[in-house]
């Protein structure tokens, strides 16, 4: 059985958050497509002076939202359909940002608004920066496994796989106990490695993204064949 | 960038900041000018000062004069008793230095060595009238009455008070570059004048104003100098270039429908996109929650 549309299934938080929107944003209209709600129109790129620029796009929430981030897509034609720009060729979807980094850039919980606000506004501008001749303004990850690489060791200090895994796991576990080995693979125990670096994580990345992250990195020990 | 700022671009191309080559050049002409007379005509005090563009705010690069005044005082019989020799003694103070070249009452110079100036360095010797300093008799060289009184700070004023003068330096440029040949003097009467009641229009509309007018009613325009509106007959300055001014505006009117203002004024740097990049810039520089694209 399909799942329920979520205006259906929120109606209270989807009439919350579409005000919300609609004040923010009188150029996004919403419209509810089959189990999909739907916001289109001109998204701003905005400073005290007014809009800078602004691009024509297509925002999507599916029935698994918000679970599943909505999809954005550009549809005035401007932005290439090219990796290099950050855009699925096949579907002309926006590749916002690094799944894993979610808990950082829109937490699990987080209002439409903030999508918005957040990764949506930080894309166009830095696709209308690109267009100048500017490069990302926060930079870009590499694209495939190797961002996700990226990722690993800027947030774990490492990019092995066994250790990832290990910290991601002590992000699920509902406690972490000093006496612990540390992931990091020093051989010692949390208290006397990086406990302050994980219980710092532990408060800040959501169960529910660690396991998103824990699921994805079994894809990367696949595709890159390294024990875990 | 719409017509406006377009146009704004194109005044901005136009202006000589403060800093330019060619503001000095003109800057290093006058002082080289002012102590050339000043040493000839040591016995007289004369008042040297800007005249023409540069003293209205109305210069633009594509075509601009040096317009100098020396007006001797009032009763200041030593540079010559008659206005006559008051323009031949001056004219020969400044041949020390200069080839000069009379014009009816403007002492034009070139270099004696064949110097080539990107501009007319133009002095018109006078006498102030009285004490005040205001009006002035200059010499008119074959005219049937060799004197014309006027009054450079009345021009001065007329045209800066005008709240026009972007309109008057773009009237200029077209002027210049549609080869109409109208006295600059009579184009900035003529665009006051018809611009009476649009001072709070946009540019654009002011000049598709004066070029309406120009083509359905130039027949009616007349002019007046406003430091002697009597006494200075301009209507033949006016007259001789009507069919030209007329023809002009027609066709300028035309294109801009047809084609665009960058047919009247060319193509400028649009230089909006670079603001618009620092604007992003800042905008990036503000972000709380930075966030990094990937490709799967």
């Amino acid at each position: 059985m399909p799942k329920q549309a979520w205006h259906i299934r929120a109606p209270v938080q989807f009439d919350q958050e579409r005000r919300e929107i609609e004040a923010a944003y009188p150029s996004l209209q919403f419209a509810i497509a089959d189990t999909d709600v739907v916001i289109e129109g001109l998204f701003p790129i905005r400073d005290d002076g007014g809009v800078i620029d602004e691009f024509a796009v297509r925002i999507t929430l599916g029935s698994n939202y918000p679970v599943i981030p909505p999809s954005v897509c550009e549809t005035g034609g401007r932005i290439p359909r090219i990796q290099d720009r950050h855009v699925y060729p096949e579907t002309g979807n926006a590749c916002l940002l690094l799944p894993e980094e979610r808990w950082r850039v829109w937490p699990t919980g987080s209002s439409l608004l903030s999508f918005l606000d957040g990764p949506v506004r930080n894309y166009y501008m830095g696709q209308a920066m690109v267009e100048r001749g500017d490069p990302w303004p926060f930079d870009e990850w590499s694209h495939g496994i190797e961002g996700q690489l990226e990722y690993y060791r800027e947030v774990f200090g490492t990019d092995n796989l066994g250790h990832v895994r290990k910290y991601l796991e002590y992000m699920i576990a509902k406690k972490v106990k000093g006496h612990w080995e540390c992931p990091c693979g020093s051989g010692r125990r949390i208290r006397d490695c990086h406990s302050q670096q994980i219980y710092s994580l532990r408060m800040r990345m959501p169960r529910t993204d660690a396991h998103v992250a824990l699921n994805r990195l079994a894809r990367v020990k696949q595709v890159l064949g390294k024990g875990v | 960038m719409n017509t406006n700022e377009y146009l704004q671009k194109a005044l901005a191309a136009q202006t000589l900041g403060d800093d330019s080559e060619e503001l000095k050049a003109l800057q290093a002409h006058r002082a080289d000018v002012e102590a050339l007379l000043r040493e000839e005509l040591n016995d007289c005090s004369p008042t040297i000062r800007y005249a023409g563009s540069k003293a209205k705010g109305t210069m633009i690069r594509e075509s601009y004069d040096l317009d100098i005044i020396c007006y001797f005082q009032h009763g200041d019989t030593k540079a010559g008793a008659t206005l006559e020799e008051v323009y031949n003694n001056t004219k020969s103070a400044l041949s020390k230095s200069y080839f000069v070249d009379p014009k009816q009452s403007a002492l034009r110079l070139r270099g004696l060595a064949g110097e080539h100036l990107d501009f007319h360095v133009d002095v018109v010797p006078g006498r102030f009238t009285d004490d005040t300093m205001g009006d002035a008799y200059i010499y008119k060289a074959g005219a049937d009455k060799c004197r014309l009184k006027t009054n450079i700070n009345v021009h001065v004023e007329h045209v800066k008070a005008s709240g026009v003068r972007d309109a008057i330096r773009l009237m200029k440029l077209w002027n210049v570059r549609n080869n109409i040949g109208l006295k600059n003097f009579v184009l900035e009467l003529a665009v006051i004048k018809l611009l009476k009641n649009k001072k709070s229009a946009s540019l654009s509309t002011q000049l598709e104003h004066v070029w309406t007018e120009f083509r359905d009613n130039i027949d009616n325009l007349t002019v007046e100098d406003p430091a002697n509106p009597e006494g200075n007959d301009l209507s033949g300055a006016l007259s001789s270039a009507k069919a030209a001014l007329k023809t002009a505006a027609s066709f300028t009117l035309s294109v801009i429908e047809a084609s665009g203002w960058q047919t009247v004024f060319g193509v400028v740097e649009d230089d909006s996109e670079a603001e618009n990049l620092a604007r992003l810039r800042r905008v990036a520089a503000g972000v709380p929650v930075p966030s990094r694209p990937w490709c799967e």
